[in-house]
């Protein structure tokens, strides 16, 4: 059952990992048109601006969770590594769990944030892209990287248990 | 308790969680949202929580570091960065650390395209790290080299912080902009002799070449025209108007892509490879920003940054002694706050201390920088070397933090030199009126 | 020049301060602007705050968070309307749609100067019931706008209709996109601070902006000409969260509304155009060239801008909003 779960999680991290792909990609070849419509033809990419915020803001909510599953969150190993190997995984699947319980919360925040923008018609400036849907997907891309760090809890559990 | 007492707490639990290996950004975010929730109440502080990351995630000035680094992708896993360093080998492969040289050369040369650290720094770290390791260069210091040449990116024209600090305190930012390259390039040479110092004392950490003949050194030539396409669309065509410092991210990454597509040296599994690192070290840097974003905010309601510079700019002392002092205050600060912040926060009390001393506030401008510059490679909050340590997984924080050290003296040494004759920064304004 | 003033104030609001923390206050409350430490408006703000303190016996004590330590300048609305900050001040623009009613007074030609400009949208908050959704969650203390939004260009004066085409400027909003784009210019979104870079290199030609702005963002030094036609302006709020008033005696409510509303509307208003006219002095004495147009020339663009100024009234009012009653109101 949590196999199951898990596996469906990572898939999901992938297809996030290739979305936020996109959106790099997409910045880059907007930033580019645009200047060109700029200079050449006098015809800038409305939008252009907020696009590209929103683009690169995505590409790394999109990226957080690929970025923990390959433990690429900076930490500092300095200490940890000095003790032995079941207490190390055992102090690391409490971190995991810490890094759940602020990413949930996080993500309700960030969702009552979505809310408020939604009832105050918040949009982007020059296109009125209305930002409630965005705040929406950041919450669910939070979720997700609070679940990676649940399932990677789970492992470092079982392997301390198992080496003690 | 008062917000004081709460901010050293808070910055003491930071170190706590630091240590007990919780992520840098996840350790930001904890402490900052506990201590809003007990400077003010709980309720303000999820606010935060909800409100920020999206809103940090998404400004303009930082949505080109992705550009920048993707750009650096391109060019070091197509092989071009390679050639870079195969030609520089051809050259000056013979001469103690010329490696390192390059990489604080070549950091110069990026920051003149781009505006920030940040993006220097990650650029820089993806060509160069990996061209050291193949020429058996020390990681200790090969990292620090790409941590040191990164602080040229605020230095060297163009520079969003002497921009910003122009909008704070109504400095010409013309000539604010100006200062900063003489400083810079001093810096980048006092970069190089340190090199030249630390491979003196142990040449085993950076292993010299033969000498090539001239024709392999002519060849070599032939092959870095990407980066010199590259650095003429970049600076060209920030100097000619076509486009902004931020907007050269997104076309200098999409020169590199059309160069790479053109030479067909990128395959598939490298141009996915090169979207997928670019957008998870993103990832990381701005979850970092978030964070600190978050814990700055709780390091202001605190007061602690105007509490510090306020009491030492009432002590009696001499103007010499007083700017002394600052600088020292500004170099704790460094430790625990992000630039922007440091900033936003002392300049009310200590710019119109300065002035009123009468030192020039362009100088000022530039000295700020390089306090900045220091707080990006000191621990605990060093978020170049936490850059740098995203690319190198293989060495631990901790040594590049070590690493660093002899750069970091030698931007003391700068910092001295510019104290001591501030002629070094207010000549080339100057000379501009 | 500038510098030296600035110092005498700072000294003054750091010494007052040191003594009004001797006397324990009942409420402390966080003001948070964006404005850089070193702007007039922190300046204003203070004065706001030692008048209010020293009003309530010192009672209510108000700390000052500039440079957007506390919130992003987008997020200070949203910032006060939840109560993670007290007081907030920003531009309203920073979250457009969201206060539609107000926009109003960032349509062309509508003020010429910030003194009235600010009364005109302050008269018309008291006068229309509908702003109270705008501003639900908080009680505006006071609002006010800049000195009109002017153009300026680098190295090409814009005397006619006929020079700005072509011309790539940064536009401030996107109803200023769409008259420009209608008189043949290019509009152009940056953020503010990239603007001097990208007048000095020439990626725009020409921008709009209250020549507080031009002050502000150090845009004096690159620019050298200005066509004067009170294009555009800024509103901006100064918000206090409703619980927080609401936890007031109705006593110090009072108090707190004399000092604010229409007496700091004035005082915002005045300090605006004094920077404004300091501003341009200095802007004249560097040498930079002045066009104001003419009636009759202006005539001329309205045929342009009017249908921006028609679309914006159809589009509030296709919300439910008394759009025309307001504009008529607002130009009368
Ligand atoms: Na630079
Ligand atoms: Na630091």
């Amino acid at each position: 059952m949590i196999n199951k779960i898990e596996k469906y999680i990572q898939k999901i991290v992938e297809l996030e990992q290739f979305i936020a792909n996109l959106f790099l990609l997409f910045i880059m070849f907007i930033i580019t048109l645009d200047v060109l419509g700029r200079n050449l033809w006098n015809k800038p990419i409305t939008g252009t601006v907020e696009l590209t915020e929103l683009g690169s803001a995505l590409l790394v909510f999109f990226a957080l969770a690929m970025t923990h599953r390959k433990d690429e969150h900076i930490g500092i190993d300095f200490l940890v590594d000095r003790f032995p190997l079941p207490l190390r995984h055992f102090m690391i699947g409490v971190v995991e769990i810490i890094i759940a319980i602020v990413l949930f919360l996080m993500a309700r925040h960030v969702f009552d944030n979505g809310l408020r923008m939604m009832e105050r018609n918040a949009t982007t400036t020059d296109l009125a892209l209305p930002m409630y849907p965005f705040l929406f997907v950041v919450m669910f891309t939070l979720a997700i990287f609070a679940l990676t760090a649940i399932f990677k809890a789970i492992y470092r559990f079982r392997r301390a248990v198992r080496k003690s | 308790m008062s917000p004081e007492m709460i901010g050293w707490l808070g910055i003491a639990a930071l170190l706590v969680l630091f240590l007990l290996r919780v992520p840098v950004s996840i350790s930001l975010i904890i402490v900052g949202t506990v201590g809003l929730a007990i400077i003010r109440d709980w309720e303000s502080a999820v606010v935060q929580l909800g409100t920020t990351p999206f809103s940090t995630a998404s400004s303009y000035s930082l949505s080109v570091i992705p550009l920048f680094i993707l750009m650096g992708m391109f060019l070091s896993y197509s092989g071009f960065g390679k050639d870079l360093y195969t030609a520089v080998d051809a050259w000056i492969g013979h001469i103690k650390g010329g490696l390192a040289m390059t990489t604080i050369g070549t950091s110069a040369m990026f920051s003149a395209i781009s505006g920030s650290v940040n993006a220097t720094t990650a650029t820089m770290a993806r060509i160069a790290l990996p061209e050291m390791e193949k020429y058996q260069y020390d990681k200790q210091l090969s990292t620090a080299c790409v941590a040191a040449g990164g602080t040229l990116g605020i230095l060297i024209p163009p520079s969003v912080i002497l921009v910003l600090y122009g909008i704070l305190t109504m400095e010409p930012i013309g000539k604010l902009l100006i200062a900063g390259l003489i400083p810079g390039l001093l810096q980048m040479v006092l970069f190089m002799i340190a090199i030249y110092i630390l491979v003196s004392r142990n040449p085993a950490i950076a292993p010299t070449t033969n000498k090539k003949s001239f024709s392999e050194k002519l060849t070599s030539l032939t092959k870095i025209w990407p980066f010199i396409f590259l650095f003429a669309l970049s600076i060209g065509g920030i100097y000619y108007g076509f486009f902004t410092p931020t907007e050269a991210g997104g076309v200098g990454a999409f020169g590199a892509f059309l160069l790479t597509l053109l030479t067909r040296r990128l395959t598939w599994e490298g141009f996915i490879t090169s979207l997928s690192a670019t957008t998870r070290l993103t990832a990381m840097i701005f979850f970092i920003l978030i964070g600190a974003d978050i814990f700055s905010k709780f390091l202001a309601l605190s007061r602690i940054p105007v509490a510090i510079t306020q009491f030492v700019s009432q002590l009696e002392f001499s103007p010499l002694m007083i700017t002394f002092l600052i600088l020292v205050v500004y170099f704790i600060l460094g430790l625990f706050l992000e630039g922007i912040a440091i900033f936003v926060l002392t300049l009310p009390v200590v710019y119109p201390l300065i002035t009123m001393l009468g030192y020039d506030g362009v100088w000022f401008g530039v000295v700020m920088v390089f306090v900045m510059n220091m707080g990006l490679i000191t621990p605990p909050l060093g978020i170049s070397v936490y850059i740098i340590s995203g690319v190198a997984k293989d060495i631990p924080i901790e040594k590049i933090f070590k690493g660093v050290i002899p750069m970091l003296l030698m931007m003391v040494v700068c910092l001295l030199l510019i104290v001591i004759f501030p002629g070094i920064v207010t000549f080339l304004p100057d000379y501009m009126r | 020049g500038g510098g030296e003033e600035d110092t005498g104030v700072e000294e003054e609001t750091s010494a007052s301060g040191g003594e009004a923390t001797t006397e324990v206050a009942e409420v402390e409350l966080d003001f948070s602007h964006f404005f850089p430490p070193t702007h007039f408006m922190e300046d204003v703000i203070q004065e706001f705050s030692a008048e209010l303190n020293e009003a309530t016996d010192g009672r209510i004590q108000i700390t000052s968070y500039p440079g957007a330590s506390l919130a992003a300048p987008d997020e200070h609305f949203d910032a006060a309307a939840t109560g993670s900050v007290d007081i907030a001040l920003s531009v309203h623009g920073y979250t457009p749609n969201q206060f539609p009613l107000t926009s109003v007074m960032e349509l062309p030609f509508m003020s010429t100067s910030a003194t009235e400009g600010s009364q005109a949208l302050w008269d018309l908050y008291n006068s229309f019931d509908e702003f109270d959704e705008e501003y639900a969650g908080t009680v505006p203390l006071w609002l006010y706008t800049t000195d009109p939004g002017q153009l300026y260009t680098v190295d090409k004066p814009v005397k006619s209709i006929e020079d700005l085409k072509g011309m790539r400027i940064r536009s401030p909003s996107p109803e200023t996109s769409e008259w420009l784009e209608a008189l043949g210019a290019t509009p152009v979104s940056m953020p503010m601070n990239e603007n001097f870079e990208a007048l000095e290199r020439g990626v725009v030609d020409g921008t709009i902006a209250p020549w507080e702005a031009v002050k502000t963002w150090g845009l004096n030094e690159v620019i050298n000409y200005v066509t004067v036609g009170n294009f555009y302006s800024t509103t901006m709020f100064v918000v206090m969260n409703e619980d927080t008033w609401n936890s007031f005696s109705e006593e110090d409510q009072q108090i707190i509304q004399e000092l604010a509303g229409e007496n700091m509307v004035k005082k915002t208003g005045e300090a605006f155009d004094q920077i404004g006219a300091e501003a341009a002095e200095e802007a004249r004495e560097k040498g930079i060239e002045f066009y104001e147009l003419s009636e009759e020339e202006l005539d001329e663009w309205r045929e342009y801008i009017d249908p921006t100024i028609n679309h914006w009234i159809e589009n509030v009012e296709g919300r439910g909003l008394p759009a025309q009653e307001l504009f008529d109101q607002a130009t009368k």
